[in-house]
């Protein structure tokens, strides 16, 4: 393919007008935000422009805070968990598919994505409820007397998260499954391994830099997720984004909110450092036992980490 | 064939809440149930009686057509930027238009408030238009930034050296190449304006609601109305038309291509 390039003026005349409208749309309240976060608040006089940490040290000492945040970080790390194991195989099956079946199984894993999170919410609320279709099954069944509140707890925050997200997890794998050159696998399979073998020492290493961004991906948005918490968890499992909710809009405590704002970006930007230094120090490790055995599923392994 | 069986159960899975929502609607019940008790079309025409929902249905869509137009307007000199001259900047630039899809929902949500009620909201809907342009732009642009991609330059190196403008260029080969982008770019930047509520929350006044909003509000005090289920359903086919229309003039699986960028 040949390089049809700008040049330098015409590519700074391009770039200039959306720059500006994201400065003054997006950056702009964004630094204000961080900046709101460090001034004074009294309930009688408002906002006092006086820059300090209270607003920070407050939620440390605050129980309840922790709590919700424990919350969201374990809920989420549970949605990411079966959000890559639920999604795999449906990775696997939408590479494998052609024609209108891999484009209907694009539409229904695009559906609950673009589809309003409190109308998808709500359809769980049906389903999941005293007399959804769930408990009628289990009392016609015999094995439930009367019905049970399936709703308003954490379980049904997770399927309600791993039902919008899990698309995110399956398009991240089947992107990287696509890109594996089928050679390899052939090359294996001739060389006399099972279909198994050939997954676990060739598909399965090269599809880990998908894995690892499908799990980025979902890990944030659980993280910040809202409504499905609010509406299929109750009162009494809130998730961190409600209190920044609480705190600016009916407490109208600004400042307050904006900190747990940013605690709740800088928890999950921590978390995810943490997982790809983890990742690195996994890469290290594969190149070390390369250069000692120099097998070559222990060179795909390192090839994958990159 | 256990792979077939399981990705049977898995779309069960992914469409029940939407089947539920859909036929559920059609309850003579006063309360949603599912399965449901007979079957009308009563709370559809109840739905098409309040006000304040078809207002906010028609708010959303002209929010969400004006939100899209906007960001892929953005979006397309963004893209035509980074693909078409190198430049670390780029990569800055990438970042800054992509970030609004990762940031925490509610985090944008306050920035916008505490940033636009600088200038003032007095009721009227800039914020919530400036808003969702932020939050689609990264949709839009990375639909586009996949069909410059895919465009092959010796066409448009051949155009030039025939004598036409840089401009001309655009218009008569660029464009149409990568309109199937722009149009994919925009219907995903509609259906993420038009199903976004976190954002929407914080700058909705009580002039201002978009649907989600309306849906959110009432179903935290009458969660089993017939009437929001039948609203809901309406949404449903709304975004199922979108989103069938925008797979047919993309080929999906162009998406997983784009893995080099």
């Amino acid at each position: 393919m040949h390089k049809y390039a700008l040049s330098r003026r015409g590519w700074l005349l391009l770039l200039i007008p959306p720059l500006i409208v994201l400065g003054l749309l997006y950056l702009l309240p964004v630094f204000n935000l961080i900046r709101i976060s460090f001034v004074e608040y009294d309930p009688q006089v408002g906002i006092i422009p006086n820059y300090q940490l209270g607003n920070y040290v407050e939620l440390l000492g605050d129980g309840f805070y922790f709590e919700v945040l424990w919350r969201t970080i374990r809920l989420s790390l549970l949605t990411t968990l079966f959000c890559a194991l639920l999604g795999y195989p449906i990775a696997v099956y939408l590479i494998r598919s052609t024609g209108w079946r891999q484009t209907a199984m694009f539409i229904i894993l695009l559906m609950p994505l673009v589809t309003s999170v409190t109308v998808m919410s709500y359809g769980w609320l049906i389903l999941l409820g005293r007399n959804g279709v769930i408990n009628l099954t289990l009392a016609g069944l015999g094995i439930l007397d009367t019905p049970r509140q399936l709703m308003y707890n954490e379980t049904a925050i997770v399927v309600g998260l791993v039902h919008v997200l899990v698309v995110f997890m399956v398009i991240s794998i089947a992107a990287s499954l696509q890109s594996i050159d089928q050679s390899w696998i052939r090359a294996a399979r001739g060389l006399g391994a099972s279909p198994a073998t050939a997954f676990r020492t060739i598909t399965f290493p090269l599809s880990l830099p998908g894995l690892r961004t499908g799990a980025l991906l979902v890990f944030v948005l659980s993280m910040s997720a809202y409504a499905t918490p609010t509406l299929l968890g109750g009162t009494r499992h809130k998730f961190l984004s409600y209190l920044v909710y609480q705190q600016a809009i009916s407490l109208y405590n600004w400042p307050s909110g904006a900190a747990m704002a940013v605690v709740l970006l800088i928890s999950t930007t921590v978390l995810l450092f943490i997982s790809s230094l983890y990742a690195q120090i996994g890469a290290m490790r594969a190149n070390l036992r390369t250069s000692k055995t120099g097998t070559i599923s222990g060179s795909m392994n390192a090839g994958s980490e990159t | 064939m256990i792979l077939r069986a399981y990705v049977l159960l898995f779309v069960i899975f992914l469409i029940s809440p939407i089947l539920a929502i859909s036929i559920g609607s059609l309850t003579e019940t006063s309360f949603v149930v599912f399965p449901p008790q007979g079957i009308s079309l009563k709370w559809y025409f109840a739905a098409l009686e309040q006000r304040a929902l078809l207002q906010s249905l028609a708010f959303s869509l002209v929010l969400g057509a004006i939100s899209a137009t906007a960001a892929t307007v953005l979006a397309l000199p963004l893209g035509l930027a980074i693909v078409r001259f190198s430049s670390r900047i780029n990569n800055a630039v990438y970042l800054l238009a992509m970030t609004p899809a990762m940031l925490p929902a509610v985090f944008l949500g306050l920035a916008f408030l505490i940033g636009y009620s600088w200038v003032g909201f007095g009721g009227s809907s800039w914020p919530l238009i400036a808003a969702h342009v932020v939050m689609t732009v990264p949709f839009a642009l990375s639909l586009i930034l996949v069909g410059l991609r895919s465009v092959d330059g010796s066409l448009e190196l051949a155009a030039r050296s025939l004598g036409a403008s840089q401009f001309r260029t655009f218009v008569l080969i660029t464009l149409p190449l990568i309109l199937w982008s722009l149009a994919a770019g925009w219907g995903f930047a509609f259906l993420i304006s038009f199903g976004a509520l976190e954002v929407s929350l914080f700058l909705s006044t009580s002039t201002t609601v978009t649907l989600p909003v309306q849906i959110y509000t009432t179903l935290d005090w009458s969660p089993l109305d017939p009437t929001l289920t039948a609203i809901s359903s309406g949404v449903v086919i709304i975004t199922l038309a979108v989103l069938v229309i925008t797979a047919r003039t993309v080929q999906m699986d162009r998406f997983l291509k784009r893995g080099r960028s």
